[in-house]
């Protein structure tokens, strides 16, 4: 007589090695997009792993487990920005005690508030998400940023937090947060048009 | 009146937190008379919308992957921690 076949087997689903080999590149991924430093993003999975391993009877099973590792993972992002973020010196960061009205972005504007160099037009933006080769002058223009204005930017457009939530996570003020995102957006936008949109391509015709 | 670096500096604020009456009005009338500020404003809201599209394709990019030390490292770590994991 065969023997009763097994409860369905809830250990090998939080078995942690599995996790690694289910889940590690896609945290891997996660992290490196976040934190632009692959030894750093190896850290952060193994940390989420672990925290995970100590935490795991706390999986509720009602979220998917990578949403759940992906979860864990995110709140460990915001831990390392918060650390680097009080570590880098500010006078590394040209401006970055701004207060009030100061966005300190002297370089793209004149004197009376007029656009220093009128933002140009965009070749054929529609097209450009196509070309693969687009997304890794974005991934180079995040990676120009200066660290405090890629980690407000990641943490307010992929990690989709909302002012209150950054000010929080990272102990700053809203005029600072916003500060902080405009010149990443600023510098991001421009670095696009230098490197991408303001640049003559061949059109290809299909 | 709004100048060309101040409506600049609403239009970002505008993808954080809701402006203000005042604040969307005076923004309206500038970019009403600046078409460089119009130009900036639709390449401005472009960025979220190319970030979470950079997100997916990282996220399913096969070039970025653990490697094997990296691997086995943690593979090391998690068994450690592991055998000293709580008793349950």
């Amino acid at each position: 007589m065969p023997p009763p076949s097994p409860p369905p087997d809830d250990r090998q689903a939080t078995d942690p090695q599995t996790w690694l080999n289910a889940y590690g590149d896609y945290l891997y991924r996660y992290a490196l997009l976040r934190v632009h430093d692959e030894s750093l993003a190896e850290d952060l999975v193994q940390e989420t792993l672990l925290a995970a391993l100590k935490g795991r009877e706390h999986f509720n099973g009602q979220a998917s487990e990578r949403t759940w590792l992906t979860g864990i993972l995110k709140h460990k992002i915001l831990d390392q920005f918060r650390r680097q973020y009080r570590e880098v010196p500010l006078e590394n960061e040209a401006g970055a005690d701004c207060e009030g009205e100061d966005f300190g972005m002297e370089e793209f504007f004149a004197a009376d508030g007029h656009w220093a160099t009128k933002p140009g037009a965009w070749n054929d933006p529609a097209k450009s998400t196509e070309n693969a080769h687009f997304w890794e002058v974005l991934l180079g223009c995040l990676e120009r940023l200066s660290p405090r204005q890629r980690q407000l930017f990641v943490l307010r457009e992929l990690h989709g937090s909302g002012n209150a939530e950054i000010c929080k996570g990272m102990d700053i003020t809203p005029t600072n947060a916003g500060v902080m995102l405009y010149r990443a957006r600023m510098s991001l936008r421009q670095c696009l048009e230098l490197n991408w949109f303001g640049q003559p391509r061949k059109t290809e015709k299909r | 009146m709004l100048n060309c670096q101040k409506a600049s500096q609403l239009l970002s604020q505008s993808l954080d937190r809701p402006l203000s009456f005042r604040e969307r009005l005076s923004l309206r009338l500038h970019l009403l008379m600046c078409d460089a500020c119009r130009r900036f404003a639709k390449q401005l809201r472009s960025l979220r919308p190319m970030a979470a599209e950079l997100e997916s394709r990282v996220l399913t990019d096969d070039r970025f992957k653990l490697d094997e030390r990296a691997r086995k490292r943690i593979k090391r770590v998690l068994h450690d921690g592991g055998e000293q994991g709580p008793v349950s």
